[in-house]
């Protein structure tokens, strides 16, 4: 099967981890199978918010299959070569509503090219058993210069109130449409309030693609945050939830 | 690219008197079976080296404009299999022209080669035949100062060969080479005719900056490609971790291997 794979990007601060979580729980709700993929290595944002403890990430496997390579055993990279899929698969945190895939961050000096393009393999080959894959990812462009997300299906632009991250967002679409080679690409205004609602609106419009719905700026949001609790609990009648709800039903249904 | 070598050709006929085309598409697999005498062919089928004392003419020189071209098309159909077109007198005919040792002429010969599954990568060693060695009895290529040309040796001149026997031994020449690749061949000879020759040579040149210029992008695809997956701008020759990437590689396809036994 072949799974849509959804990146969402944006300035750092929009609210990306907390928009990825939201469309989580509705494709949940909706018996979408999916993978959740935590991609910003800085901090692992999106784990912390669903307040799932994992045991391995992405780049810890990294750097052990780069400690077997470096012994030239070629009995040892076989049997890596041959059980790859299942130790990734293995770092994977299951759920009843989602899957979970944590990239960490990276602690390997050199780049290892040959790595990055197995590992990438080993994930198109374990997304297959999702029907949506998620990518929530690291804030700006790098991970767009960096082609992390060149293959995506769709890239999902996180905005907020600030011109700042309109700016960001002009500038990843300008990236994206050289960098990377997605199917379709739109913006979710995020934390939007009355006053600049408009005004926001316009600015997004001016970037000349689709503009998939706004988020109001929502206390409810703000106080699980603080909390930190999971915004999975968020209540059904929450304005931010109805919102991403209406975005998503819209998207992907 | 075919048909502006088909319309220089034409050219050719019209400023020549003696056009001869021979058919041999009906004896693909019997090329003995053509009247006269016979060339050994194929990879060291004889000595290789004329001396100057050996040669009787010269196809080409110096101080004599020359070429030899390979044009291969990927719609073999397009080629007349088999055939060999002679624009200018024949070796015989040449032989009789002057007294001096060793006569010279103006010389060009393009073989046109087709098979629905030539790719690039195929080409260099298609064209790679026409710089013969020791390939066909008689024949030898010499190069001076980038300038090749062809030279055929006494004794085949006194066995009355021609350029139908010199044509054929290139097209079994090309079939030998490439069985499963060559599916049509076809040999042109112009003699004699200056200014076509050095069009010709206009035509190779321009060929050969088309191919530099594919040659080009695909480099610089290449390392577009290298550069999306790797985070350094130096190459991978200068880096510590070369035997350990090395090693990624072979992972890589230990795991498709793995994968496909799945599938089996």
């Amino acid at each position: 099967m072949k799974s849509r794979s959804i990146a969402i990007v944006g300035k750092g601060g929009v609210g990306k981890s907390s928009v990825t979580l939201l469309i989580s729980r509705i494709l949940a709700k909706n018996k979408k199978r999916h993978l959740l993929i935590d991609a910003d290595p800085t901090m692992s944002h999106l784990a912390m918010s669903l307040n799932v403890i994992y045991e391995k990430t992405l780049e810890q496997i990294r750097l052990e299959v780069i400690k077997v390579a470096a012994k030239r055993n070629t009995e040892a990279s076989k049997y890596i070569a041959s059980n790859i899929d299942q130790i990734v698969s293995d770092s994977i945190i299951h759920k009843s509503d989602f899957s979970l895939l944590v990239m960490g961050q990276p602690q390997s000096s050199g780049c290892f090219c040959p790595i990055n393009t197995l590992l990438r393999s080993v994930i198109d080959n374990i997304s297959k058993q999702y029907e949506i894959v998620l990518i929530d990812c690291e804030a700006g462009l790098e991970q767009i210069h960096r082609k992390v997300v060149r293959e995506v299906d769709d890239l999902i632009i996180i905005t907020d109130n600030s011109m700042k991250s309109i700016a960001t967002a002009r500038a990843i679409i300008e990236s994206s449409k050289k960098l990377t080679h997605f199917k379709k690409i739109g913006i979710i205004i995020n934390k939007i309030r009355g006053s600049s609602q408009e005004k926001l609106i316009k600015k997004a419009n001016e970037l000349k693609v689709p503009l998939y719905g706004t988020i109001p700026d929502d206390s409810n949001v703000v106080e699980f945050e603080m909390r930190g609790e999971s915004l999975l609990s968020l209540p059904n009648k929450s304005p931010a939830y109805i919102a991403v709800k209406n975005i998503v039903e819209k998207l992907f249904f | 690219m075919l048909e502006d070598f088909r319309n220089l050709v034409e050219i050719a006929k019209h400023s020549q008197q003696e056009i001869i085309i021979w058919n041999q598409s009906a004896i693909r697999d019997n090329w003995n079976a053509i009247a006269g005498p016979s060339l050994k062919v194929g990879k060291g089928s004889w000595r290789g080296v004329l001396l100057d004392d050996e040669v009787r003419i010269n196809l080409g020189g110096f101080n004599t404009p020359s070429m030899a071209m390979v044009i291969c098309s990927k719609i073999p159909v397009l080629i007349h299999h088999g055939r060999i077109t002679l624009i200018g007198p024949d070796i015989p005919e040449i032989d009789i022209m002057g007294e001096q040792d060793i006569q010279e002429i103006e010389f060009a010969m393009i073989a046109l080669v087709g098979g629905s599954n030539i790719e690039d990568t195929h080409l260099k060693k298609i064209r790679d035949v026409i710089l013969i060695t020791d390939d066909i009895e008689g024949f030898s290529l010499r190069a001076l100062n980038r300038r090749y040309w062809y030279r055929i040796s006494k004794e085949i001149v006194k066995k009355q060969v021609s350029f139908q026997h010199i044509g054929l031994a290139f097209l079994r020449l090309f079939t030998k080479t490439f069985p499963k690749l060559v599916e049509t061949v076809e040999i042109i000879f112009i003699i004699n005719d200056r200014s076509i020759i050095e069009k010709l040579n206009e035509f190779e040149k321009s060929i050969n900056s088309l191919i530099t210029e594919k040659i080009k992008e695909k480099l610089s695809n290449t390392s577009e490609k290298i550069r999306d997956d790797c985070d350094f701008d130096w190459g991978c020759e200068e880096c510590n971790y070369k035997t350990t990437c090395d090693e990624l590689k072979k992972m890589i396809t230990f795991r498709e291997d793995a994968l496909k036994e799945k599938q089996i």
